[in-house]
């Protein structure tokens, strides 16, 4: 165990680092702007130009809250699935929570117009309204599956591959989809699939930022069954945790986190499943209570550090950011299978 | 001579069975191509029949043609084209007239803006994807806009192909331009925010200058801009010209473009 001290510095440090990566997520980005107008845009006190004025304010600072929004809701529902499953390997992406959500927006968009219900979804906030819907609805249901499969299979590494199919199955439900809709649709829903922090706009944030609070506030309040399930189902119900109801809450908890990102940003790979570990590793706790905001503030700096690099320019050109958490998230999960003995025990898995 | 009503004639030809589908441009069908035994088969791509074709075709004795017209860095260049595809009906007589008619046409539409005072600033296309693809300044859009008497905000690029950016860049450079054109599918301005609400802060939105090239659909709903635009590039031309400078075409009709409606 860390000393108190040691964790007080650890989290002074992660504080001032969120702090710094929020700030130069703010301040670099494909158009340069100069340190000096950007900290006078940020401050107020700037009446220069108003170009740069809209970057900073429509683009880069809605994009820096998405990206903390994203990181937090992703490793808290990577951080609850694994705990849940008693699986290092869970996490939305990975277990095609994703893949759900991906699916249930790809039914709104590509069919838009072609069932009469869906003229509802087309319109503007509507829109979205209807697309987060379709997704937390579509993680929901993969959960649910994924919930029951569980139960009947023993490895963990049985149920990741589980997931995995599941996600090709989706993915290939997806490219029919695709297939048979209308240019316009299917051009909608490109758009929409690439995963990118930059679409979300403010109006989309008061939509986004109450929902998620709503779930990390559901995640935290949980913490203390999760502590239990930590140690055993059966050790938790004997400890009076009622598994249904916890089982229930955590299903709504991460088809929320995990599906309103998705909804939002697009699937956004392996930041979900490698956060909590890394987390662990540095803090070596184990304590939900704990845990949740830890990763809230790591998935953060993860989620800005990694759309700094997407945004830095390489010959006048972005890269997705997809690509970038694959390179930061892909090789954890290598560790993590490499580790598996010793992460089982550390887990007390099994 | 005036390559007319391709469009119509084609969907008379499909309806009459004489011309059928063998697949997309990303997945020919090639049992079908192969039952049809087709004296030649045109596709496009980098123009090498071997990647653009398919080697068990060829094999089979199908012959391949492959074109490359799309990567020609000039709208007449593009259109020339047409003699390559008469070349093998034994029409090239008929293709040089066309293709004549054409140079004649865009040269002299040229000569109306080579001298102009003023060239309003235009940009092109929109973010798909988390990316905008806007055409390179040696690209054949770039001469288009510039020939119609544009000042194209990404002329002094050096690229023929399309820069991938970012909507910041598009932004920083294209926020006070007067035109915006070839806009996806957008047909109204709620298209227009619904892409992206910020798509409001161009100038060109709140004037009301984005025009897209979807003003005539084929009876299937697809653009005859992308049927027909390539080789009446001087109609393309005409169109650019009558919107950047409208004076200088009194009466002249768009064909291709129209302006995004207010809903």
């Amino acid at each position: 165990m860390l000393t108190p001290q040691r964790k007080k510095i650890i989290a002074v440090f992660l504080f001032l680092l969120l702090g710094l990566s929020f700030f130069f997520d703010i301040i670099l980005g494909a158009v340069r702007i100069p340190l000096g107008d950007a900290l006078n845009i940020l401050t107020g006190s700037s009446s220069g130009n108003s170009v740069w004025i809209t970057i900073i304010t429509e683009f880069r600072i809605p994009k820096a809250i998405t990206a903390i929004l994203a990181g937090s809701a992703l490793s808290v529902s990577g951080l609850l699935m694994q705990t849940f499953f008693r699986n290092p390997l869970a996490d939305p992406f990975v277990l095609g929570i994703s893949s759900g959500a991906s699916f249930g927006v790809a039914l709104v968009i590509l069919t838009a117009g072609s069932i009469g219900i869906n003229l509802f979804f087309l319109n503007g906030l509507l829109n979205k309204i209807g697309i987060t819907i379709a997704a937390g609805l579509g993680a929901a249901v993969i959960l649910l599956l994924i919930t029951f499969v569980s139960r009947k299979v023993s490895s963990n590494i049985t149920l990741l591959i589980f997931g995995l199919m599941l996600g090709y199955i989706i993915g290939a439900l997806e490219s029919m989809l695709k297939y048979f809709s209308s240019p316009e649709n299917l051009q909608g829903y490109v758009i929409w699939g690439m995963g990118n922090f930059g679409n979300v706009i403010w109006s989309d944030l008061f939509l986004l930022i109450p929902i998620i609070l709503f779930g990390l506030v559901v995640a935290f309040l949980l913490s203390k069954p999760l502590n239990l399930l930590l140690l055993g189902e059966n050790y938790a119900v004997s400890m009076g945790v009622n598994i249904k109801v916890i089982r229930l809450l955590i299903i709504v908890a991460v088809g929320i986190l995990g599906g309103v990102i998705t909804a939002f940003c697009g699937p956004i790979a392996f930041i979900g499943i490698a956060v909590p570990h890394i987390t662990k590793k540095m803090l070596n706790e184990f304590d939900h209570k704990i845990l949740i905001p830890a990763v809230c503030i790591v998935g953060s700096i993860l989620a800005l550090l990694c759309d700094i690099i997407s945004q830095l320019i390489w010959h006048e050109q972005t890269i997705p950011i997809n690509v970038v958490t694959s390179l930061v998230g892909a090789p954890v999960v290598i560790w993590i299978i490499i580790q598996q003995r010793k992460v089982k025990h550390s887990l007390a898995v099994e | 001579m005036i390559i007319q009503n391709i469009s119509a004639k084609a969907t008379e030809l499909i309806e009459s069975g004489k011309i059928t589908e063998v697949g997309d441009s990303y997945s020919l069908n090639i049992e079908k191509v192969f039952s049809l035994k087709p004296d030649i088969l045109f596709t496009y791509g980098n123009g090498n029949p071997y990647i653009d074709g398919d080697k068990k075709l060829i094999q089979n004795g199908i012959h391949i043609a492959s074109g490359t017209f799309h990567l020609e860095n000039s709208p007449l260049a593009r259109a020339e084209w047409i003699k390559f595809l008469a070349a093998f009906f034994d029409k090239e007589k008929e293709a040089n007239d066309v293709f004549n008619g054409i140079t004649d046409r865009y040269n002299n539409l040229t000569k109306l803006t080579q001298n102009i005072s003023f060239r309003p600033t235009v940009f092109t296309e929109a973010q798909f994807g988390g990316v905008w693809y806007e055409p390179g300044g040696n690209s054949y859009m770039s001469k288009l806009l510039n020939d119609a008497g544009a000042e194209y905000l990404w002329k002094n690029d050096e690229s023929t192909g399309s820069l991938k950016l970012n909507y910041e860049q598009i932004f920083e450079k294209a926020h006070d331009a007067d035109f915006w054109v070839n806009v996806l599918f957008w047909a109204k301005r709620s298209d227009v925010l619904k892409n992206d609400s910020r798509n409001s802060k161009f100038k060109a939105f709140r004037t009301k200058n984005i025009y897209n090239n979807n003003a005539s659909l084929n009876k299937f709903g697809f653009y005859e801009y992308w049927e027909t635009g390539v080789i009446n590039c001087d109609l393309v031309l005409s169109d650019l010209i009558k919107i950047f400078h409208p004076e200088l075409l009194p009466g002249y009709k768009l064909k291709y473009y129209k302006r995004i409606s207010d809903d």
